[in-house]
């Protein structure tokens, strides 16, 4: 599959010149993302061709259509992207395309009465949720996403700071609109259906969204090009500009009035790690018990990991707060919103502490450093959006070591499993991840339960450098938990490493990879929708891919 | 090699396109999200910081040089004011001296001949040949002073406690000497003991190094570091925030200190009036019936905060031997001017959604509108369209390059705002 001049030529006959580039000097600005070993590995595999060999601008649904019909036509691969922060949205291959959105930026409708918005590919979260929020309403904040594409998000699986009350991408995916890899087009929900309104994701016209799914990893754009979503909208009682004027030092988080949100940080005070089961636990049983009062807009449990990163100022300020011991142990974060009235917050306060007291938990003081550190700093973030690109703070380099779905009582076993399995291997012989973060990359555990505990999700990190043995280690210590998870039978083990790895290791996953197999010969019959992703083992090696499994 | 001391820098950008955008707490519409000019007009990854941090590692890499497309890389590197923006939001979630790696693109361009550009090499022309960047004679230098009796430092047994620096643009370009001479004006009914440097004036050297033309950029500031020395200036008083960032930052990166230790201490003229005012020598008293809105010149805001010079090296996880603290554009020149604009009576003050260390650049500095003229205007026209949503009949700066640029702005839009200089603002409260 090549780039030849005559598809660059008729692609620009199509888009213009100055929206189709061919120029290597700006398609080296497509050609690298190392915040993930993955992507470090991905690198140093693919060299230069991670490099595309042309990059465009379409400013339209059409003129998506006419791009894809010239991939088909000259045969080459393309790869739709938003803002191309996830390794997926790189090319692994010589003579790629890459689908830039940034002319595809329009808010086409934000309804307030029925409290959605149909956005298109290039809307970024914070530019959505400001304008919702000019008319009473909000969206899922993911930590890592105030400025990534929203749809891309969406389409992705995104997971956020509100997820227990919002549920995750898919659940606030109302309908969609998709160029398919042959170029034809495809709209599901009652997208489907014109002049139905872009309200609802099971009609008229078929809930298609599980097309999007290669897995609980998303479909990587290895499925055409979304080019249009329909989104859910929440009730945001706070008020219609986020409360903050220039001069924002990160000393302060913006303040809200209190009597539209209260922010509770909760600890279970447990010598660590001994009593980390104990902690993990208590935390669980007081989300069961939450969910039950369906009470909070945020709740979730953040290790130390999450705790000094989100929070840090600068990297000095980060390792400073390790040394002071700031965050001894992980706390429950709990944020209360007024959606409906005064009354109601005050009602959920007052269930809340009876809880945290059954439970037999403790609130944080307001003069505690742990308090005045994540709370005065961070917490508001969770409803604008989180700064877990700050994950990247310490090392300037992270791994997903674990990320999982499951009851929450589960999670807690696979978080458990996974702080047990990181310590022992580096204490072990290899002292694997012995140049990492440390005590940063044994102690995970992001507790999201989803929509009032009816689910839950997790993630714990580890802290290499950028450097491609300590991205080895990484993914071998990925292997080891994910192979601990699959024998443990913990449902469904999302290693983030795994997206091309289905071919290797999809009889771990019940075969799922061959009906996603299926889907994609039957609607991409030349394989050009980013094919590196998601169910090709392109990039890593089957031995190395057996590795990561632990040698299953 | 100027690439190789910010090869870290450059190699561990996360791509998280943070340096595109306003903070996350600023952006307050979709509309009026975006904080670096440069993508926002150029589009493609490539003119960001995150993209530009990807060619210099790509440089550094050999994966691209100065051949594979020499035009092209010259205009990312060049279509930029170095305004900061990315490198201030940036730091929000990094540790990375982003401005350090566009600064070092430009040094590379000139190291290898490529840099800088024609038309900025006529303005280090003319400053060679006659200390200003608009190839005036030196002898009209102080043509704006004439009949307002200003000691001239540079003459033999002169003193003042304040040496007053004009600046190439606030003294010869026509129409802009109501403010120098505001100024002096002021500072004579304040009762500051002041005087100029007269036509011995030289040029403060910034753009040379706002291009890479380091060489160029030294003789400069070592030309008027010892003038500064032979004339006593212990406080240096200017208008222009291209020369007072040059003096605070450039001049202590250049002698190797902080700001805080250098020989003199330079304030802008809004910083130093605030101070007049606050002590009651000023009395703003003339009623201004007007809206305004007030524009954060760039080097004045997010690039005006103190240097704090740091020599050492990256050690295990990114860490700095000896720790270094970066500038994070938090202690820039913001307060001094709206405390004298809200000082004024009957002036209403109304600000813009993106301000301070978040403000959008007017698109003229660092070379880009000598060089990028189409670039520059559509980057203030969308300064005047979001100053219009305000309401204000003016736009306020503190910056001749900023106004300059933003007046082309409001003609190509056809808009009826003013742009007002915030000295010539203070004039007319004083009035009377
Ligand atoms: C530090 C860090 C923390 C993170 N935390 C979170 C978090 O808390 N929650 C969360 O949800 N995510 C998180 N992420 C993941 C990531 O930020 C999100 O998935 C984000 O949505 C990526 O958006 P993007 O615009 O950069 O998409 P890209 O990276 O550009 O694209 C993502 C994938 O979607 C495909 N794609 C993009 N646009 C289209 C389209 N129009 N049609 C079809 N396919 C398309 C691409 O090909 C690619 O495979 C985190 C990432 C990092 C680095
Ligand atoms: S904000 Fe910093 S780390 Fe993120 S993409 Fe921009 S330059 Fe890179
Ligand atoms: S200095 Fe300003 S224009 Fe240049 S890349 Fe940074 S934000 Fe963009």
């Amino acid at each position: 599959m090549a780039f030849s001049d005559i598809a660059y030529r008729a692609l620009q006959d199509v888009l213009g010149e100055e929206n189709a580039t061919n120029d290597p000097v700006v398609c080296q600005a497509y050609s690298r993302v190392q915040w993930l070993p993955p992507g470090v590995l991905q690198r140093e595999r693919c060299g230069l061709d991670m490099r595309p060999a042309c990059v465009v601008m379409p400013g339209s649904t059409e003129e998506v259509q006419r791009i894809v019909k010239i991939a088909n036509r000259y045969k080459f691969p393309f790869i739709p992207r938003g803002s191309g922060f996830t390794f997926t949205a790189f090319p692994t291959m010589a003579g790629t395309l890459v689908i830039d959105p940034k002319r595809m930026n329009r808010i086409v409708e934000l309804n307030e009465q029925d409290m959605y918005a149909v956005i298109e590919p290039y809307v970024s979260f914070v530019g959505l949720q400001s304008e919702a929020m000019k008319v009473g309403l909000t969206i899922p904040t993911p930590l890592a996403g105030a400025h990534v594409s929203c749809l891309a998000n969406y389409a992705w699986h995104g997971a956020y700071g509100n997820s227990w009350l919002t549920g995750i991408g898919a659940q606030n995916l109302l309908g969609f609109e998709l160029v398919l890899p042959t170029g034809d087009i495809v709209r599901s929900g009652s997208m489907a259906c014109p002049e139905a309104g872009d309200f609802w994701n099971d009609g008229p016209g078929p809930d298609l969204r599980g097309f999007l799914r290669g897995g609980l990893f998303g479909h990587a754009g290895g499925m055409g090009v979304v080019t249009k979503i329909s989104c859910k909208l929440w009730q945001w009682p706070g008020p219609a500009v986020w409360p903050t004027k220039g001069n924002a030092k990160m000393k302060t988080s913006s303040g809200f009035p209190e009597d539209q949100f209260r922010w509770y940080m909760i600890k279970f005070p447990c010598k660590y790690p001994e009593q980390e089961e104990m902690e993990l636990k208590k935390s669980a049983e007081l989300f069961y018990e939450m969910g039950k009062a369906e009470i909070a807009a945020v709740a979730t449990h953040l290790a130390k990991q999450f705790l000094y990163t989100y929070s840090s100022q600068t990297k000095q300020d980060l390792f400073d707060n390790m040394e002071k011991d700031v965050f001894p142990c992980g706390f429950v974060v709990v944020g209360l919103q007024a959606s409906t009235s005064l009354r109601q917050l005050e009602y959920e306060e007052k269930v809340l502490k009876e809880m945290v007291a059954k439970v037999g938990g403790i609130f944080v003081k307001e003069d505690e450093p742990a308090y005045q550190t994540w709370i005065g700093r961070a917490a508001n973030e969770w409803l604008r959006f989180g700064n877990a690109q700050r994950l990247a703070r310490p090392s300037d380099n992270f791994s997903i070591g674990a990320s999982n779905v499951d009851s929450i009582d589960m999670i807690v076993y696979d978080i458990l499993e996974g702080n047990k399995i990181e310590r022992e291997l580096l204490a072990g012989p290899k002292h694997l991840g012995k140049d990492f973060v440390q005590p940063l990359s044994v102690h995970g555990g992001w507790i999201s339960p989803q929509e009032y505990g009816y689910w839950c999700l997790m993630t714990t990190d580890v802290f290499p450098e950028q450097a491609p043995d300590q991205a080895r280690e990484a993914i071998e210590i990925i292997g080891n938990i994910a192979r601990q998870q699959i024998k443990n039978k913990s449902s469904a083990t999302i290693v983030h490493l795994l997206g091309p790895a289905y071919d290797t290791l999809g009889p771990m996953f019940g075969n799922i990879h061959l009906i996603m197999k299926k889907f994609k010969n039957e609607f991409d019959p030349h394989n050009l929708s980013n094919p590196g992703y998601a169910t090709r083992p392109d990039v890593l090696s089957p031995e190395e891919l057996q590795k990561m499994a632990g040698g299953h | 090699m100027a690439l190789e001391k910010i090869e870290y820098d450059a190699s561990h950008c996360q791509r998280c396109s943070t340096c595109k955008w306003s903070h996350i707490w600023e952006i307050k519409s979709h509309r009026f999200s975006r904080n670096c000019p440069s993508i926002w007009y150029g589009m493609y990854d490539a003119y960001a910081a995150q993209g530009k941090n990807d060619i210099a590692t790509g440089l550094l890499k050999g994966e691209i040089d100065w051949n594979t497309s020499r035009e092209k890389l010259l205009e990312i590197i060049y279509r930029c004011p170095l305004c900061a923006a990315c490198d201030i939001n940036c730091k929000r979630i990094m540790d990375l001296d982003i401005i350090g790696v566009l600064d070092a693109l430009r040094e590379e361009a000139c190291e290898k001949g490529h840099g800088p550009l024609p038309q900025h090499k006529e303005f280090i022309q003319s400053i060679t040949n006659y200390d200003n960047v608009w190839k005036q004679p030196r002898t009209r230098r102080a043509n704006w002073a004439k009949k307002l009796d200003i000691k001239d430092l540079s003459k033999k047994g002169e003193k003042a406690d304040v040496l007053y620096y004009v600046g190439c643009t606030y003294a010869y370009k026509p129409g802009m000497e109501t403010v120098p001479q505001g100024t002096a004006r002021i500072m004579k009914k304040a009762g500051v003991d002041f005087g100029i440097l007269g036509a011995k004036e030289v040029c403060c050297g910034g753009i040379a190094d706002n291009v890479g033309d380091k060489k160029s950029f030294d003789e400069i500031a070592e030309k008027n570091l010892k003038m500064f020395e032979e004339v006593g200036a212990k406080t240096i008083v200017t208008n222009c925030p291209g020369c007072y960032m040059t003096f605070s930052e450039k001049y202590a990166r250049y002698l190797k200190k902080d700001t805080k230790d250098l020989p003199y201490v330079v304030k802008h003229s809004t910083m130093y009036i605030d101070e007049l005012i606050q002590a009651g020598k000023i009395k703003l008293k003339k009623n201004l019936n007007m809206r305004v809105t007030y524009h954060d010149p760039c080097h004045l805001g997010r690039r005006g905060e103190p240097y704090k010079h740091w020599e050492g090296k990256r050690i295990q996880w990114g860490l700095t031997d000896p720790p270094r603290e970066l500038n994070r554009g938090v202690n820039g020149i913001y307060e001094p001017p709206r405390n004298i604009l809200k000082a004024i009576p009957g002036l209403k003050l109304v600000e813009m959604e993106r301000i301070k260390e978040y403000a959008w650049c007017c698109g003229s500095g660092a070379g880009s509108k000598s060089a990028y003229p189409d670039f520059a205007l559509a980057v203030a026209k969308e300064r005047i369209e979001e100053a219009e949503t305000t309401g204000a009949s003016a736009i306020v700066s503190a910056c001749p390059w900023c106004e300059a640029n933003l007046s082309d702005g409001i003609d190509a839009c056809g808009s009826k705002m003013k742009v007002m200089d915030i000295l010539d603002v203070i004039e007319q409260s004083m009035e009377g």
